[in-house]
């Protein structure tokens, strides 16, 4: 508590100096020699090095003890900002990691001395990261060797178990900045292992397996490639003789002879390499469906059996290069599609989301343990901000729940004993002791996740549009080669030529090439620049939106950055404290912007009671027995000097203060204000939201809110204009309304109908709904779990995040917060990968021109086919990815 | 005489080119293109003790 009491409220202390002049200090800025975060004060520094916090210059100072400072040098401020992060987190929070079943789950290999366990690190992004992580063997000698996969994020380290413990590990990772990310399902899979047959298959498992499944086949697809490489390259050499000589002075042996090695290299392409497209071919078959591989599986077939066909009597060298080469370079393409999923870590469920371990009381005691092992009739004790895991019944007396994540309705609901509460809830305000009834994977929430109901059900566009593709094609391709056969047909070889020419030649290169190398490259590029894609198909339904809608709190303004100042006579650290603990309890995005600023404010475990909210208003609550009024000047004011007097009293309050503060607080609008003007409170140019504050029946002053405005946000709506109608829904009041319609570049008239305000998170969905109705394909861009449903019911919902981990169930893509000003160059650059696909596809349509033309006449030679096939097919490609890139470039991402 | 020639280059050629396929399918089977970022930085990295 006192390293708390030290540390929390600096920001209120030190305020006087950095509100004088927040400009000056700007420039001035020093950044943190750990994490290369802005310092906000100087006060720490160590070996002339200026540090942001005491977590920082802790991670320094442990290096240097240990002779590791060449981390710095590597790469300029590689660290974790430990700023954010609450030291002062529970002390029991890895103690889950003490449990043998957790350990064991955790563990992939473990004896009498050696263990082995993989952590994955969301942190590690740079070569400072993998040096330092792979010297942990440094900080203790209980660990072994430890290696780092970088592209996957994730350490593996072999350490001695008699020496240092996992939850040893996982405390020394933490403590350096790199604290691994442990989820649910490592739990289920044991829960897995040790049940099996009791089909407990939790989503947990299935996604593991994937996993697995996934990286086995990832090495096939290499070995496939690989082989169908080499037969490619070793067909090609064998058929060159006769390219280059013709059939005439080829000595006859060594035609057989070549003739044999083309078909024996060829036959694994055909039976390994090549299967998946026969077998994907037979599943959609079966279902009377005709999907894209349909016409590969044929058109391979056919090349295959008339190249062995016309070896066999020997009539030519027969096409076995050409399809040794299609094979190959179809092959290539999927494996850049799959290494484009693997760089989008979009795999979070929602276990990702519920906490890893939970305090229960039992036996009058609270301990902890992991979810995994809760149960039904289990008390479970939840402290403010965390998640209910089952559902259950209440015993405290009463509280507060926010469903937001679940139905994307943020105002919270009170609940008192004997209520029931559904897993998903968020608990507010003060803790709640509560009985389970139900376990947590057969929970209302896991249902709503594995009913798929927070996933879109339309089909996306990319599938929609290559599996009409195929169909046609196929349709197309086969009909054609039956006219040719009629067309040749008194002479039946020579109608069986045409015919299965025609079949070979036809390739559906434009769709099995050009679209997965073009948005393969788009998501790519845009996952870089800090819009991440939840699959390519996000790219094509981007460039269909005509709408966008955005939300205002959390997404045009930056709550993180809003200038909570405070003006009014200095609290000291108790009444901080007091002022902390009541604000926490209120969801209003006032008190949280308010609370944010204060940190640790969540950690405070002051009791708090008799908790009474006038919704909009204010709230009044007690901190360990002392009154807290919190709200606007009337809420504050009526309650302090009564219905009548609170304005005027108030108002010569709030006129002091200002004077008082007048240089220290005020920008620039406010201190060209008439001071000598006596009716200033009621007309005083509003800064910002005011909340107001009084403590034991004494008024204290106000926090002024100011919100923030992302940056570059007129040039961005000046730029979307022009392609895409703008609205703006927002959960507040309309005192932004001029600001915004400032930044929209209208007037406040025709800002009436582009901008609705006190939206609560079902109107946001409605008024989407509403623009759908009205045959506008909208995107909405908002901020992931209050907008959850309004993001859902969009066609491309864009969740906006400040770091990458956030998490929403119901968006198709996450938005860096700070690119946010570029997202017009991301949209035209969607288009852009648009345009590319359709020129690569009428490119195709040429080759395909030119190929069915000699397919028809019956010109078709292994010649003009090893020419054509592989000429058409890397062109293709190329167009695409060049294309692409130059588009990336052009546009600056 | 210059066919058998061929024929005896031909069998070298292709008993080598099977060498190269038997190394790459060596090398997928070990793992080796499982992770192909992270020795490029390792290597990189200087240890001074």
């Amino acid at each position: 508590m006192k390293i708390l009491r030290r540390n929390s409220f600096s920001f209120l202390s030190n305020e006087q100096h950095s509100i004088a002049s927040p400009k000056h200090e700007q420039q001035e800025a020093q950044r943190c020699y750990h994490c290369g975060e802005i310092c906000v004060d100087t006060q720490i520094v160590m070996d002339n090095h200026v540090f942001c916090c005491e977590g920082c210059r802790f991670v320094y100072e442990l290096l240097r003890d240990n002779h590791l400072c060449s981390y710095y040098d590597i790469d300029a401020h590689p660290g974790n900002s430990l700023r954010h992060v609450s030291t002062i987190q529970r002390r029991s929070r890895f103690d889950y990691l003490d449990d043998p079943d957790v350990r064991s789950a955790l563990l992939q290999f473990a004896s009498e001395t050696v263990a082995k366990v993989c952590f994955r690190i969301p942190h590690i992004h740079c070569a400072s990261c993998l040096w330092l992580l792979e010297k942990l063997y440094k900080f203790h000698d209980g660990i072994c060797t430890s290696t780092v996969e970088f592209a996957r994020k994730e350490v593996y380290i072999t350490f001695n178990p008699r020496k240092i413990s996992v939850r040893g590990i996982v405390e020394l990772l933490t403590t350096l900045g790199y604290e691994p990310e442990i989820h649910l399902d490592v739990l289920h899979k044991q829960r897995h292992k040790t049940h099996q047959g009791t089909a407990q298959i939790i989503h947990g498992t299935r996604q593991a397996s994937q996993k697995d499944a996934e990286a086995t086949y990832r090495t096939s697809l290499y070995m496939k490639i690989g082989i169908a490489g080499f037969a490619f390259g070793n067909t090609m050499i064998l058929s060159f003789p006769e390219y280059l000589s013709g059939t005439t002075t080829l000595d006859p042996q060594l035609r057989v002879l070549f003739g044999w090695l083309s078909i024996g290299i060829s036959i694994p392409v055909l039976l390994y390499s090549a299967s998946e497209y026969f077998v994907l071919s037979w599943q959609s078959l079966k279902h009377w469906h005709i999907s894209l591989d349909v016409p590969i599986a044929l058109g391979i077939t056919v090349l295959f059996v008339r190249s062995v066909w016309e070896i066999l009597i020997g009539a030519t060298s027969g096409y076995l290069d050409s399809f040794s080469g299609l094979v190959f370079l179809l092959l290539c393409g999927k494996l850049f599609q799959h290494k484009t999923y693997d760089t989008l870590s979009f795999d979070r469920d929602y276990t990702s989301y519920f906490p890893i371990a939970i305090s229960v009381i039992r036996d009058g005691m609270e301990t902890t343990i992991p979810l995994s092992k809760l149960g039904v009739g289990d008390r479970i004790l939840l402290r403010h901000n965390e998640l209910v895991p089952a559902d259950s019944v209440i015993e405290s007396s009463e509280g507060y729940i926010d469903y937001s994540f679940v139905t994307g309705e943020s105002a919270p609901v009170r609940v008192i004993q004997g209520d029931t509460v559904y897993a998903g809830g968020r608990v507010i305000g003060q803790a709640l002791a509560m009985k389970t009834t139900a376990t947590v994977s057969q929970s209302y929430l896991t249902s709503l996740w594995n009913n798929e109901a927070f996933r879109k059900h339309r089909k996306s566009a990319l599938e929609e549009v290559s599996d009409r593709f195929g169909a046609y094609f196929t349709v197309f391709v086969v009909s054609l080669a039956a006219v040719a056969w009629v067309l040749w047909l008194p002479d039946t070889a020579k109608a069986a030529h045409a015919a299965t020419a025609v079949l070979i030649i036809a390739c559906p290169c434009a769709m099995t090439l050009a679209a997965p190398f073009a948005l393969g490259w788009a998501v790519k590029i845009l996952g870089n620049a800090g819009f991440y894609l939840k699959n390519t198909s996000v790219v094509v339904e981007l460039t269909r939106v005509n709408t966008l809608v955005f939300d205002k709190t959390g997404t045009l303004t930056d709550t993180a950055k809003n200038r909570v100042q405070f003006v009014g006579s200095k609290l000291s650290a108790q009444e901080q404290e007091y002022l902390a603990a009541a604000l926490c309890q209120s969801s209003h995005p006032l008190s949280r912007a308010i609370a944010s600023t204060m940190k640790y404010a969540t950690n405070l475990m002051l009791t708090v009671s008799s908790y009474e909210e006038a919704v909009s208003y204010g709230f009044t609550c007690s901190v360990e027995g002392h009154s807290v009024h919190i709200g606007s000047a009337e809420y504050v004011g009526t309650i302090l000097y009564g219905k009548d007097r609170w304005a005027a009293v108030l108002n010569a309050e709030m006129f002091c203060r200002y004077v008082q503060r007048r240089n220290a607080i005020l920008d620039a609008r406010i201190i060209d204000y008439p001071l000598n003007a006596f009716t200033i409170p009621k007309q005083h140019p509003k800064i910002g939201a005011e909340v107001h504050v009084a403590l034991d029946g004494v008024y204290k002053g106000f926090f002024v809110v100011q919100p923030q405005y992302r940056h570059g946000l007129a040039e961005l709506f000046d730029a979307l204009q022009r392609r895409f109608q703008l609205f703006i829904v927002s959960g507040d009041n309309d005192a932004e309304r001029e600001n915004l319609a400032a930044l929209l570049g209208c007037t406040v008239v025709e800002s009436m109908c582009r901008m609705v305000f006190y939206q609560t998170p079902h109107d946001k969905l409605e008024r989407v709904r509403e623009l759908q109705a009205r045959g506008a394909r909208v995107a909405m861009i908002g901020d992931g779990l209050n907008d959850a449903g309004a993001l859902q019911q969009s066609d491309v919902g864009i969740a906006l995040a400040s770091e990458h981990a956030a998490f929403s169930p119901a968006c198709d893509a996450v938005l860096s917060a700070d690119k946010l000003y570029r997202l017009a160059d991301y949209a035209k650059f969607a288009a852009d990968t648009r345009r590319v696909i359709i020129g690569a596809f009428w490119i195709s349509i040429l080759y395909n021109a030119i190929g069915l033309t000699f397919a028809v006449m019956g010109w078709l030679s292994p010649l003009v086919s090893a020419i054509l096939m592989p000429v058409s097919n890397t062109t293709v490609i190329g167009f695409a990815s060049g294309a692409t890139l130059l588009s990336a470039k052009l546009r600056q991402i | 005489m210059p066919t058998e020639i061929v024929m005896v280059l031909v069998g070298c050629s292709t008993a080598f080119a099977v060498t190269f396929l038997g190394a790459f399918i060596w090398a997928v089977k070990t793992g080796q293109f499982e992770d192909r970022t992270t020795p490029a930085m390792r290597i990189l990295l200087d240890d001074k003790e």
